[in-house]
């Protein structure tokens, strides 16, 4: 009787389990964020019982080549959060599926200006924006009292704090990585990519820009030699770091007892123009090779909801895409996250074209040469010269 | 051979149920490709449709469309519904299952000729609807406003997931009857007739796999002729309600020719493949005795079948995967089609890859392959002569009875193979920091001025190659400790009393009898560092401008910077080429594996 029961029992579970349609999401969240995005998916799973949302975290580095890889096969995740950037390849793969049949009208004016567009591709749109992010100004309150507006004041500040024989600078930031350096390249007025999607590495604009960052390190000797990740954080900790630009997430890296503020990033004194970093809009994303995607859109549309917004913005300390969350008191007030959103309006978003894989690479050996003391101009010709030659190889 | 009928019966079974399930793959398969050409064709069909009849009636009436629509109702059977809601358009279909992603792309290509050609001044997106009534019908409907000037003036249609299927029957029951007839005849041919039964067998398989096969073929000719009828027939119909303006749709007919051709020659390749690899075993004898061995070592094979099963899921599908990626253009752009049907053309295949990989030879050229190339070997030979030197001298100072504390130095000295190279990389890496690492303050400290350690590529040469000596020494050092200790203390002796010196001892005792042991594991070691992929994408990361990659830190950036998989596998197969080379030169010149005393 008893095994009765429990064969019954286990029956019910099983049915019972059956009925739910189970939407995995994949993340590449840590710390704050993550903690948040469970709070999220524990409402959600709450507040209904047709669909189970189930979370995982797959490592940042390893994110989109496990995407790449593990969608076409099937068996990858039903829906996935991460930057626009890699659309436009996702698309030419067949990998995201377009979004137009589920949204409503009007979807645009529930995101923060210009954090929807970048999730176009080709005329058709294929992520939902949760949050915007783009590298900004931090300083230690300790050592810098009324943080730089332009470039020169930046400069001179940062020279007074600097001193390579004890092991302080004045700005620390990963200036040999092309990711970090596309501010004064864009603010300069230079761009990755004309019109015509076209690379253009080696505009005048660019190599002044590539020549600025030059003597930042070179003729200021602001900034110490060959900056990893881990030396800004370690520098920043150990106070030894009076600015230092990084993005949203060197928030989570910073000690508890270690002040810090942020202010956008100064505006290029040579130009008179704000420095101009990447942007790139945090969305939610939906596999083609998903089997339920009507559940998968449910949940991308909780996850874009006010409520759940404002537990990403409060909890997970994010500059979410949501617009009306910001004008919620806890979110308003906040010191930082509206400094966040005014340094997204003086960013460019990060090019989507699957081109701009090839771009990483080449770019990033030139910056390294020319942090390091070659000459720009020879050497951004170099870098679009191999850009333009694999572009042909892989057949663009 | 009549002693092993059960197991040959088996086998034939196996057999025949693998081709079942192939042929079902296969059919299945061509359903869905019958599917995708149509629907895809109906989203161009309907797409030119509608801009003709939009031109026209945007003129006349507003509410034309849905006439149109009206009318398709009625011609099309598998349209169940239809339903205006405030002026936009909602159909609904029999099957859902027969809208896919694939779909998805045809109507976006629609659409965006439809934007290049007709619309030039759409001011805003083009609606697209998506009705789906759950389990059984979906369909697409894209509504596109055409404003010029401001002012609404027509719409366009583009619809698609209208054709619910064209069901190929090949009925289940025939295949059944088929197999269960082919199986009675094997097994009473066995039992009569057991050496001709085999290839009888086999022979009659084939035959019915033809038959179904022309069935199919049939059956797709019937269903383009339906197709062909209905569009004809939808034509007049149109053609009856515009008067004059006619439509001319020559240009589809002959585009919806092409790919059902391309299709049937896909299958027929495969099925004709396998066929004519059937009947070459069978021919050749190699089946029946492959069969044979296997049934009469049956034991030993049951023993090692968990073996092969994993070797080959873990080293033989990715090696013949590689391979075959090799010769084709397999890159970002067609990752995610389908994979059986992209290898399965052999129009994909070629030595292009080779060919653009070794045809420039350019020293100056950091990513160069004769450069990288060199620079693996010099790093190979370089790294070897230190693992071997420091491995064999500390093994040495090891096998000594006469120093303390042995076991400690062994195990401190093993550490740096014990720790996970990862970690020990990304130390070394933190130790040649021009400013803060543990290198350039020794040097300073010693009053040398500190070095940019990865600016310059023969400095980056040092760093790397310092973090992979530590890496390999120890690997060294025990293989020689083991051999060392194998050597019996009579030989010692033998030569002490003969009055040699320590060091034609060593010379003639100790290197003849290292040597059995120490060369199979630098033949390993080069392999090892040949390919030591994390020390450089790690320490010097291949940097400066690429001076320091090897060649599979080169492979891996084609395939995971440029997503330009073929070219990357044709240069691990050239990789692969070279070591496999070299391994067969050494083990013949060094006879690696000859034993000591021989």
């Amino acid at each position: 009787m008893k095994k009765i029961i429990l064969l019954a029992l286990l029956i019910s579970v099983f049915l019972a389990l059956h009925s739910q349609v189970k939407v995995v999401l994949w993340h590449s969240y840590r710390g704050d964020e993550k903690e948040a995005l469970v709070q999220v998916a524990n409402n959600f799973n709450n507040s209904q019982t047709e669909i189970v949302l189930e979370l995982l975290m797959v490592p940042f580095d390893a994110f989109p080549d496990k995407i790449t890889a593990a969608i076409p096969r099937g068996k990858g995740p039903d829906i996935f959060i991460f930057a626009h950037d890699r659309i436009g390849g996702w698309v030419e793969a067949g990998i995201i599926e377009p979004l137009e049949f589920y949204l409503e009208d009007g979807v645009e004016k529930r995101f923060v200006a210009g954090s929807y567009e970048p999730m176009f591709y080709k005329n058709s749109v294929y992520g939902l924006p949760m949050s915007l992010k783009s590298i900004i100004l931090f300083y230690n309150p300790n050592i810098i009292k009324s943080p730089p507006q332009t470039t020169a004041e930046m400069i001179t500040m940062a020279k007074q704090h600097t001193n390579p024989d004890e092991g302080r600078y004045g700005l620390v930031y990963e200036n040999a990585n092309y990711y970090y350096h596309a501010c004064w390249m864009q603010g300069f007025g230079g761009r990755v990519f004309d019109a015509n999607d076209k690379p253009i590495l080696n505009s005048e604009e660019s190599i002044a820009s590539f020549q600025f960052a030059q003597d930042l390190y070179l003729k200021e000797n602001i900034i110490p030699p060959e900056v990893s990740n881990v030396l800004v954080t370690t520098l920043y900790n150990e106070q030894k770091a009076a600015m230092v630009i990084s993005g949203p997430w060197f928030r989570g890296e910073i000690d508890k007892d270690v002040p810090y503020e942020i202010e956008l990033l100064p505006v290029i004194s040579p130009v008179n123009n704000r420095a101009m970093p990447f942007m790139s809009s945090e969305g939610i994303i939906m596999s083609a090779k998903s089997v339920h995607k009507d559940e998968a859109f449910k949940v991308m549309e909780y996850l874009i909801s006010d409520d759940a917004a404002f537990i990403m913005a409060t909890i997970g300390k994010q500059p979410v895409a949501n617009i009306s969350v910001y004008d919620r008191k806890e979110v308003a007030e906040d010191k930082y996250i509206p400094k966040f959103k005014e340094q997204i309006g003086y960013s460019i978003p990060m090019p989507s074209i699957p081109q701009m894989t090839f771009v990483w690479s080449p770019a990033s050996t030139a910056i390294t040469a020319v942090i390091n003391g070659k000459d720009p101009r020879e050497e951004l010709d170099k870098a679009q010269a191999t850009v333009l030659e694999n572009l042909k190889a892989a057949g663009f | 051979m009549t002693r092993h009928r059960s197991w040959r019966i088996i086998a034939l079974v196996i057999m025949a149920v693998i081709f079942a399930l192939i042929y079902d793959n296969v059919v299945s398969n061509s359903e869905d490709k019958l599917l995708e050409i149509y629907s895809g064709d109906y989203a161009y069909l309907t797409a030119e449709l509608m801009d003709k009849l939009e031109r026209f009636s945007s003129e006349k009436e507003q509410t034309f469309p849905v006439a149109l629509l009206l009318g398709f109702k009625d011609r099309n059977p598998d349209l169940r519904n239809l339903a205006i809601i405030k002026d936009r358009y909602y159909s609904v279909h029999t099957d859902s299952s027969l809208v896919g992603s694939r779909i998805n792309k045809e109507i976006f290509d629609a659409q965006n000729i439809l934007k290049q050609n007709l619309v030039t001044d759409t001011t805003e997106r083009p609606y697209v609807i998506w009705r789906e009534n759950r389990e059984e019908a979906k369909t697409y409907l894209l509504y596109y406003p055409v404003v010029r000037d401001g002012e609404l003036i027509g719409t366009i249609l583009v619809e698609t997931g209208i054709i619910s299927g064209f069901p190929l029957n090949i009925s289940i029951i025939l295949v059944l009857i088929a197999l269960v007839v082919f199986f009675l005849l094997t097994i009473i041919l066995d039992l009569y007739l057991p050496r001709v039964s085999f290839l009888f067998c086999m022979l009659l398989f084939i035959a019915i796999i033809i038959m179904v096969n022309g069935n199919l073929r049939r059956q797709m000719e019937e269903t383009q002729l339906r197709w062909h009828q209905y569009k004809q027939e939808v034509l007049s119909d149109l053609n009856a309600y515009m008067g004059d303006e006619g439509i001319d749709l020559t240009a589809t007919s002959a585009r919806m020719e092409l790919p059902l051709q391309q299709t049937l020659r896909t299958w027929n390749f495969t099925i004709s493949f396998l066929g004519v690899l059937l009947i070459l075993l069978i021919l050749t004898g190699a089946l029946e005795y492959f069969l044979d061995t296997i049934i009469t070592n049956r034991m030993a094979y049951a023993y090692i079948l968990p073996a092969m099963f994993g070797v080959f899921l873990l080293v033989f599908f990715p090696f013949i995967y590689g391979v075959l990626i090799g010769f084709t253009d397999y890159n970002l752009t067609n990752f995610g089609g389908d994979l059986i049907e992209y290898f399965s053309d052999l129009k994909n295949y070629g030595f292009d890859n080779f060919y653009n990989i070794l045809r420039v030879v350019n020293f100056n050229d950091y990513s160069n392959f004769y450069y990288t190339l060199v620079h693996t070997i010099i790093w190979t030979i370089s790294n070897l002569a230190f693992h071997v030197s420091i491995g064999v001298a500390l093994a040495l100072l090891l096998n000594d009875v006469k120093l303390k504390g042995r076991t400690v130095f062994r195990i401190l000295l093993i550490l740096p193979w014990a720790i996970p190279s990862y970690i020990t990389a990304l130390i070394w890496k933190g130790m040649f920091h021009r400013q803060f690492g543990a290198v350039n303050g020794l040097l300073e400290t010693l009053g040398f001025e500190s070095i940019s350690w990865f600016t310059k590529p023969f400095t980056a040469y040092l760093a790397n190659l310092a973090t992979n000596v530590w890496l390999g020494f120890p690997f060294m050092m025990v293989i020689a400790l083991g051999a060392l200790q194998s050597i019996p203390k009579e030989l010692y002796e033998a030569s002490a009393i003969d009055g040699s010196s320590k060091w034609q001892t060593f010379w003639n005792v100790t290197v003849p009898l290292l040597r059995p042991a120490m060369v199979p594991a630098i033949i390993l070691g080069t392999i090892w560092t040949f390919n030591q992929f994390n020390v450089i994408y790690l320490v010097s990361g291949g940097g400066p401008d690429g001076a320091t990659e090897l060649l599979i830190t080169d492979a891996y950036k084609l395939a995971f910077a440029q997503y330009r998989y073929g070219y990357a596998a044709a240069y691990c197969i050239i990789i692969f080429a070279v070591l496999f080379a070299y391994g067969i030169l050494t083990s013949n010149v060094t006879k690696a594996t000859k034993g000591a005393y021989e």
